[in-house]
């Protein structure tokens, strides 16, 4: 059985610096670049945190370059 | 009674049952009696006769029949023939087979070699188990003072410890003098044999059950082979580092296991890092000796048995809980150990269990005493051979060091292999002992060495992806040659469209525009509803270039899983056309393409690209297209793709397959699109068109039939084809490479694969064929597009290659620890093409896209589910799905989906679906379902269920079987038992069967192409599992049985025998009745000359053209066009302008680009006149345009000739038509058929009369009255409109003069003003005759010498 899939198993929840999330398996060594942001937990628990923490899938740099970048009406191009 | 006299006691002592392993190896002796029986085991003791002395051959003699007195088990035979179960049976007496072989008299040198040979001779020679004893002895003097006792036995009647035992008592009686009258009475082996007997065998047998319980497949190292012949096998071995022993036997203490459970906790990962899988099972040798008999020590006989041994690896477990666990489970299965592996098998149910071997070896101080013996008796070597049937077996040989053994068969496991596999036991070993607290995954099998070679098979080409998005490079193409053909789409509606590159830039810049203005821009979604025509192309590039992303909708879905599909996205708009709005959910927000409103929007707006702030700019992270799969929870998943992974699958293109296929062709190459656009696989064509090639686009109708496509592919010489491999598949067997029998057919030189595993066949089909190269591309949506590929050029069975650029691919076990090259494990795929994840689904996001161990710091990786192995080239074979995910006819399917959906029903409970292979081994979904117990709705119709299903879902998650169960079979541990799912029953047909011949050819083919024996004339195509693809399949069936034209639609819209039988019937008719009449088809035989097309008079009918083949060349296609109001009112053009259209779209489906040749009768001939005027005015020359005798309005005022020519009421015109005709039908009129004709009368007679209407029927024959009516009506107004305009092209006239004066042969003056030259003929006809074969025969030759003049 893949480990991400095993209910009985004990999961961390990653978060890297897109603020992206990942289901991660106790047993495994975290790999560079991500911490841990909640867990060890039930496979349930840790996916219901991520339910509630990551609400927006773009990763960070495109939230902020789309921010940085306003809107320009349509038809006022310049 | 017996004629044995009563004082002679029975030969026979007694007779005893089994062991359980003698079960096994009696099996294995009678089963191949040819082989080399490898359980012949033989041993060969050196005796010193001491100083000046011989060996005693008398006593040893003698010493070896006290053997065989001594112990029974020695002198069994066995028996199993007439008898329930097999018996050993004991004679009370037996000569001892004894031979000596004296040596002493050979050259010394040769001795060795003479005694090799003795051994072999023994070894090889096999046993007859029914004739005992089965030992034999052979004293072989080597030279003076020395000689060798060579025994030979089966392995039936002794074990190793045994042999021990008989070696012990040999050497005692022989230093007796062969005397062994002080050696104690041994006690026999009948009384193990009691205590068997005494044993519970059902408790044995269900503690075995549940150890083995859950097990899905057993573990095994080669491919089951019942023919496979024994050999002997090799050894390869090492010592283990001094000292080791001694710290695992602390290490085992510590945690309060044997030293057995390391070794064998050893053994059980070595095997999962070579198979790849948590659930192991091996066989192990056990004593068999129960401590409850008393003395059993010292008993001669088979007591040693095989069991599994079953260790579950669970990787987060730690190592220290893994071995107490192992100990206890293993210490509970002592007391059966006395169960026959035959009987254990049957209880796992899952065939053979293993076939490696364990063994831990005695340990030194109980061979001590063999020692000590040996020394007192002169013996002074100890030789012997084991055997076995399996490909490994690992022994453990205690002691100082310690030592690991793999005998392995060379022909299953080469030496470096069996090396290798030494080497990862050490290494496990080392870790196992080193740290009771690490997790199962954190122990490594491989070398760094072996790692870092796998990091570097798995890593893609690394480049830049530039900056540019894929839109943006389509608008330089664009830019690059504006004119170039970019897209030719259809034929849809019988319309074939083509659009340059700057045409199709203009409208996609001109969509894209006003998408802006409704909102569209970065992650805003706008779905496609478009048909599958051009304006599909277009609004995908145009809301690309908005900056937005595309979610594409299939129109083949039903309308709740599309606005399942909307609702989701939360998507801006749909384009739509008018056509879409059938399937696309009420109160959709569209943009409707075609609307009068938006038409004159897009007119208005500017036709050049985008500007970067207009879009909204540009970022390689933002979304490109949302494309929905199968989710297990019931709904359908979107899988959000951005961006950078299009451009680096572009650039990856570019080098790996454009470069070098276009270098070969050397030119522009013509793509056939022919995926769904929900499919990601269809940007396969798109990144061509991309990079300036012609893409033809495949209309619904065509790309579904695979004969059609393959034609098509010939005749548009397309270059490159992009399929699933089943519709390859289809294509092949219809002749997609054939070159035809002068080997000039045109055939494609590229054919691109995706969506499924590619099977042998077509493989080969495409590896064999020359200048064609098969490319297998593999990917799931999660990686945009693509993310391994690879050439049928490189490899000579199917492969999905490897990594493309910027990509790179793990193959990892249970644990993430990277598999070895040949080891299954589960691909995750990380790199440029990764998608963002499913849309609104963080949940389901982060447990595929997952942190990436192997990668950049912070980067992620995407775990496929897909279960491949490394090649020794480093390329991947995929071998199947981890979980339940399977492909339907190249549909990816979560059963759980399907299940979902079932379950959700009322009347059902639970359900359960599940991939089967049908009767032709095409795997299809079968549907499990429990009623729900309190239903009002009465008992539950599964027919009825499935209908259901089928309104709601796509027809690919719709099971092809439905089976209600009264319950789900469950396994021990409460889940669902896939195993015992029972067989689907084949489906009931009906009893109905043909009535006629084509209804037989028809019955035959569904029954062929459903895999079934019957089928009846009323039953379903697609109710007994037909699909898409069988659908071609019977499609291709027909045509080649029945000779006649099928098409797909067909099927589809007639799918039983009987209404498809009718359809065909009609079909006949129906396609003489066809607008675009094919009298001479074009076709790649028929060479290339330009077609004359010719249009019908009046009456509708374009049959008569037939009489001009004989004068055209036979190169020369000749079509006939017919009146669309020969098939009904509905939708026919309102005037003559607008029917010309009509045809210009039909004339330039078959011929894009002129120079065209046009041919007109009477009506026809003003309509192919105006058809001239419209085709010059896109730009297009008019070579050739014949009329037969029409004319124009008289400038100064008269109405212009020909039928109808003069406006009357409609009574009138049917008149006319009426005689019309009666005048061609060739058929004698009956007196009392006279004006005014009643129409009735007219079409009854006609239909009767076997004239050349005849075979219209009355039916038809009204519709030709109608036509001819509706047709004069077109002409008056078009007359009285004067809508004649001036064409450039000359005019060839002829006029029917036969019974007109010279005054209405006027027609040169009144074509004049309205064409170039006019040029008239006088034929000696009447204007109805003139298609007759005397008129032909002056009008033929004419127009054969003015279509020669036509330039090619």
């Amino acid at each position: 059985m893949n480990p991400f899939d095993d209910a009985d198993g004990s999961f961390l929840v990653l978060v890297n610096a897109e603020e992206q999330h990942s289901l991660w398996p106790e047993f495994a060594a975290v790999p560079a670049g991500w911490r841990v942001a909640f867990g060890p937990a039930p496979r349930q628990e840790a996916l219901e945190f991520v339910t509630t923490s990551w609400q927006d899938l773009r990763p960070r740099s495109l939230r902020e370059a789309m921010a940085a970048t306003p809107t320009t009406p349509a038809g006022t191009a310049p | 009674m017996s004629t044995q006299q009563d004082d002679q006691p029975s030969a026979i002592e007694d007779v005893w049952p089994l062991a359980p392993l003698q079960e096994g190896l009696l099996f294995h002796a009678l089963a191949d009696e040819a082989a080399l029986d490898v359980y012949t085991m033989q041993s060969t003791y050196e005796f010193s006769g001491g100083p000046g002395g011989e060996p005693d051959a008398t006593a040893l003699r003698r010493s070896c029949e006290a053997l065989l007195r001594r112990h029974a088990a020695l002198r069994a035979g066995f028996a199993h023939r007439g008898m329930p179960e097999p018996v050993q049976f004991i004679p009370r007496r037996v000569a001892l087979p004894w031979r000596e072989v004296d040596l002493r008299d050979q050259p010394p040198a040769e001795r060795a070699a003479r005694l090799e040979r003795i051994q072999v001779e023994e070894r090889q020679r096999r046993f007859e188990v029914d004739r005992p004893p089965l030992i034999r002895f052979v004293l072989v003097h080597l030279a003076p003072g020395s000689a060798a006792l060579v025994v030979t036995n089966h392995h039936l009647l002794v074990d190793g410890w045994s042999d021990a035992l008989v070696v012990t008592d040999l050497l005692r009686t022989y230093r007796a003098g062969g005397d062994d009258s002080a050696l104690p009475v041994p006690r026999p082996f009948r009384d193990y044999l009691a205590w068997l007997a005494a044993q519970d065998a059902q408790a044995s047998a269900a503690a075995w059950s549940a150890a083995l319980a859950g097990l899905e497949e057993g573990t095994l190292v080669a491919p089951a082979d019942p023919e496979r012949a024994t050999i002997m096998p090799e050894v390869v071995e090492v010592d283990l580092p001094a000292g080791l022993g001694e710290r695992i036997a602390e290490f085992a203490r510590s945690l309060g296991v044997t030293v057995n459970s390391v070794f064998c906790a050893t053994w059980a990962l070595t095997l999962r890092s070579l198979l790849g899988r948590d659930d192991v099972v091996f066989g192990s040798t056990v004593s068999g000796r129960p401590a409850e008999i008393e003395d059993v020590d010292t008993m001669v006989g088979l007591f040693l048995n095989t069991v599994p041994v079953r260790l579950t690896v669970r990787p987060g477990e730690r190592v220290g809980d893994l071995l107490r666990r192992f100990h206890a489970e293993q210490g509970d299965l002592i007391p059966h150990h006395a169960t026959s592996l035959a009987r254990i098998q049957r209880g796992a149910g899952v065939g053979q269990l293993f076939d490696t071997l364990y063994v831990l070896r005695n340990t030194p101080e109980e061979d001590e005493l063999l020692d000590e013996l040996s020394a007192a008796t002169g013996l002074v070597g100890l030789e012997g051979g084991d055997a076995t049937h399996y490909p490994l077996t690992f022994v453990v040989h205690p002691g100082e060091p310690y030592r690991f053994m793999l005998s392995h068969r060379a022909d299953l496991v080469p030496a470096a292999q069996a090396q290798e596999l030494l080497a990862r036991a050490q290494r496990l070993l080392a870790q196992l002992v080193a740290d009771p607290q690490r997790h199962v995954a954190r122990l490594e099998p491989l070398d760094a060495a072996e790692l870092d070679a796998l990091a570097a098979a798995g890593a893609g080409a690394v480049g830049p992806v530039p900056a540019r998005s894929v839109e943006e490079l389509f608008e330089d193409t664009a830019a690059r040659v504006p004119d170039r053909l970019a897209l030719v789409a259809g034929p849809v509606g019988g319309v074939r469209e083509e659009l340059t590159f700057a045409q199709l830039e203009a409208r996609a810049n001109r969509l894209a525009r006003a998408l802006v203005a409704r909102g569209a821009g970065p992650e805003t979604l706008v779905a496609l509803g478009v048909p599958r025509r051009a304006d599909l192309v277009v609004a995908l590039l145009a809301v690309l270039k908005a900056g937005a992303a595309y979610v594409p909708l299939d129109p083949g879905h039903p309308r709740e899983r599309i606005a399942e599909v909307l609702a989701g996205t939360g998507a801006l708009l749909t384009v739509a056309t008018a056509d879409s709005l059938a399937w696309l959910p009420v109160g959709t927000p569209v943009l409707l393409l075609g609307e009068e409103a938006v038409e004159a929007e897009l007119a208005a707006l500017p036709a050049h690209p985008l500007g970067a702030a207009e879009r909204g700019g540009h970022h390689p992270d933002a979304l490109a297209y949302v494309i929905h799969t199968s989710g297990s929870t019931g709904r359908p998943k979107g899988v959000a793709v951005p961006h950078r992974g299009l451009v680096n699958m572009l650039v990856n293109h570019r080098a790996e397959i454009f470069s070098p296929v276009v270098a070969r062709a050397g030119r522009v190459l013509r793509i056939a699109h022919t995926v769904s656009f929900a499919f990601d696989m269809s940007w396969e064509e798109l990144l061509w068109l991309v990079e300036g090639h012609e893409v033809h686009l495949l209309d619904e109708e065509l790309r579904r039939d695979s004969a059609a496509m393959a034609a098509y592919c010939a005749e548009q010489r397309v270059d490159v084809v992009n399929v699933t491999p089943s519709v390859c598949a289809a294509l092949l067997a219809d002749g997609l490479l054939d070159t035809g029998p002068d080997g000039t057919r045109h055939r494609p030189c590229l054919v691109l694969l995706g969506g499924e595993a590619v099977g042998p066949r077509e493989w080969d089909a495409l590896r064999e064929a020359d200048g064609v190269l098969g490319y297998n591309l593999y990917g799931p949506t999660e990686y945009t597009i693509n993310t391994l590929g690879g050439g049928t050029d490189d490899s000579a069975t199917p492969t999905v290659g490897g990594p493309i650029r910027n990509t790179r691919v793990h193959v990892l076990d249970s644990g993430l620890r990277p598999v070895a090259a040949g080891t299954p494990g589960e691909l995750y795929v990380s790199g440029a093409g990764l998608a963002r994840g499913y849309l609104g689904r963080p949940d389901l996001t982060a447990e595929r896209f997952v942190a990436d161990p192997f990668g950049a710091p912070g980067s992620l990786m995407y775990r496929t589910g897909d279960l491949v192995r490394r090649r020794p080239d480093g390329q991947l074979d995929f071998l199947g799905r981890t979980d339940d995910q399977v492909k339907v006819r190249g549909f990816r399917v979560e059963p759980g989906e399907v299940q979902a959906l079932l379950a959700a029903h009322p009347q059902v409970a639970q359900a359960a679906v599940v991939a089967r292979p049908d009767r032709r081994g095409v795997q299809r979904l079968v549907g499990y379902v429990v009623p729900a117990g309190t239903s009002d709705a009465g008992p539950l119709d599964l027919a009825a269920l499935r209908r259901e299903l089928a309104a709601t879902t796509p027809d690919h998650l719709v099971p092809a079987v439905l089976v209600a169960l009264d319950a789900l079979p469950l396994t021990v541990n409460g889940k669902l038992d896939r195993r015992a799912l029972p067989e689907p029953a084949e489906p009931q047909t009906s009893g109905r069967g043909p009535r006629d011949e084509r209804e037989r050819a028809v019955c035959e083919a569904f029954a062929e192409v459903l895999g079934l024996d019957a089928v009846g004339v009323d039953d379903d195509f697609f109710a007994l599992g037909g699909h898409s693809l069988l659908t071609m399949r019977l499609v291709g069936l027909l045509r080649a049985r029945l000779a006649e034209p099928v098409s797909v639609g067909a099927v589809v819209t007639a799918p039983t025998p009987a209404a498809l039988s009718e359809k065909l019937r009609r079909s006949a008719a129906d396609d003489a009745c066809g607008e675009l009449l094919p009298l001479r088809a074009a076709s790649s035989t028929t060479g290339s000359l330009p077609p004359l097309f010719a249009v019908h008079p009046a009456a509708g009918l374009a049959w008569s053209f037939a009489g001009l083949l004989p004068y055209l060349e036979p190169g020369r296609p000749l079509y006939g066009l017919q009146s669309p109001r020969l098939s009904g009112p509905d939708g026919v053009p309102g005037t003559l302008a607008d029917l010309a259209r009509r045809y210009v779209a039909h004339v330039r489906s078959v011929q894009p680009h002129g120079p065209y040749s046009l041919l007109g009768w009477s009506f026809g001939g003003h309509v192919a006149h105006e058809m001239a005027a419209q085709l010059e005015e896109a730009g297009e020359r008019v070579e050739l345009l014949a009329v037969l005798d029409a004319e124009p309005a008289d400038p100064a005022g008269a109405p212009g000739a020909g039928p109808g020519g003069e406006d009357g009421p409609a009574a009138d015109l049917e008149q006319e038509a009426l005689r019309f005709l009666l005048a061609t039908s060739l058929a004698e009129a009956p007196e009392w058929l006279e004006p005014p004709y009643r129409r009735a009368d007219v079409t009854e007679f006609l239909a009767d009369s076997g004239g050349v209407w005849a075979d219209l029927g009355a039916g038809r024959l009204d519709a030709v009255v109608d036509t001819y009516v509706h047709s004069a009506a077109l002409m008056s107004a078009h007359l009285l409109r004067r809508g004649h305009r001036p064409v450039a092209a000359d005019l060839l006239l002829f006029s029917a003069v036969a019974g007109r004066d010279a005054a209405a042969r006027d027609g040169r003056r009144r074509w004049e003003p309205y064409a170039g030259h006019v040029e008239q003929h006088d034929v000696n006809s009447t204007h109805d005759d003139l298609t007759g074969p005397a008129a032909l025969s002056e009008i033929g030759p004419l127009l054969a010498a003015a279509l020669r003049r036509v330039p090619v």
